[in-house]
């Protein structure tokens, strides 16, 4: 039942990847698969510490967190400013 | 349980096509907020309510902001046929619905033996191990916030 859902994880990562190549031409898309993967693996990190026991997961998956909301500000400043 | 976290994880999969495939940006954002709503719900079955809450707090609150940017450089007026109040109502309906849901889902984990940390043991190995990680994302979290205001004010 784990193995699914990594699998599933997985996908939506790449699902993420595949919204930035296949929607390049509109920046809210690429930020919508940065959002998606990011996501996705913070979950994975979480998933992983939480079946291992490793707490060291879950802050990398709180990191993860900080960085994406940076990364989400920085850029959409810049997309107010182009716009 | 196991089978309400696989329909969760099957609604994400497909809202991720949804997204690639769609035409209208204004569903796709709301599709994006469902599966920000729906990978939450994989935090708190496993037992973190604080990640819980920071996945809602920071992704939720980032696609409202791009669904304001959306409005805001028009991409909506070239959609004719989209309902937005019929959508905003259903999406509310929906909403109530998933912490009515949540309410008796909490009670279940996921798995059943689940391995659980204490919040201050995860911060204390925080402050102890990754110091400098944290540092260093503090550091570029200033500087993030500092250049994201210097952009917008030279406008």
């Amino acid at each position: 039942m784990i193995d699914v859902f990594y699998f599933g994880i997985i996908l939506i990562f790449l699902n993420g990847v595949l919204i930035m190549i296949l929607r390049r031409r509109n920046p809210i898309y690429f930020l919508i698969g940065i959002m998606v993967s990011l996501s996705s693996i913070s979950l994975l990190f979480f998933l992983t510490s939480r079946i291992l026991g490793n707490p060291h997961g879950e802050i990398y998956a709180i990191l993860i967190f900080s960085v994406a909301g940076i990364f989400m500000a920085f850029t959409l400043s810049i997309l107010i400013k182009r716009s | 349980m196991n089978y309400f976290l696989l329909f969760a994880l099957f609604i994400i999969i497909f809202l991720s096509y949804y997204i690639i495939f769609s035409k209208n940006i204004f569903y796709s954002i709301i599709s994006l907020l469902i599966i920000v709503m729906f990978m939450s719900i994989f935090y708190l079955l496993m037992g973190s309510f604080f990640l819980f809450v920071i996945n809602i707090f920071v992704y939720a609150g980032w696609t409202m902001a791009l669904l304001i940017f959306a409005i805001h450089t028009d991409h909506l007026k070239k959609v004719k046929d989209i309902r937005v109040k019929e959508t905003l109502f259903s999406f509310f309906i929906t909403l109530f619905v998933y912490f009515l849901i949540l309410n008796v889902l909490k009670k279940y984990l996921f798995p059943k033996k689940i391995i659980s940390f204490k919040m201050e043991f995860i911060f204390e190995i925080l402050l102890k191990d990754y110091i400098t990680f944290l540092m260093l994302i503090t550091l570029i979290l200033s500087v993030g916030i500092i250049g994201t205001f210097i952009i917008i004010k030279r406008r």
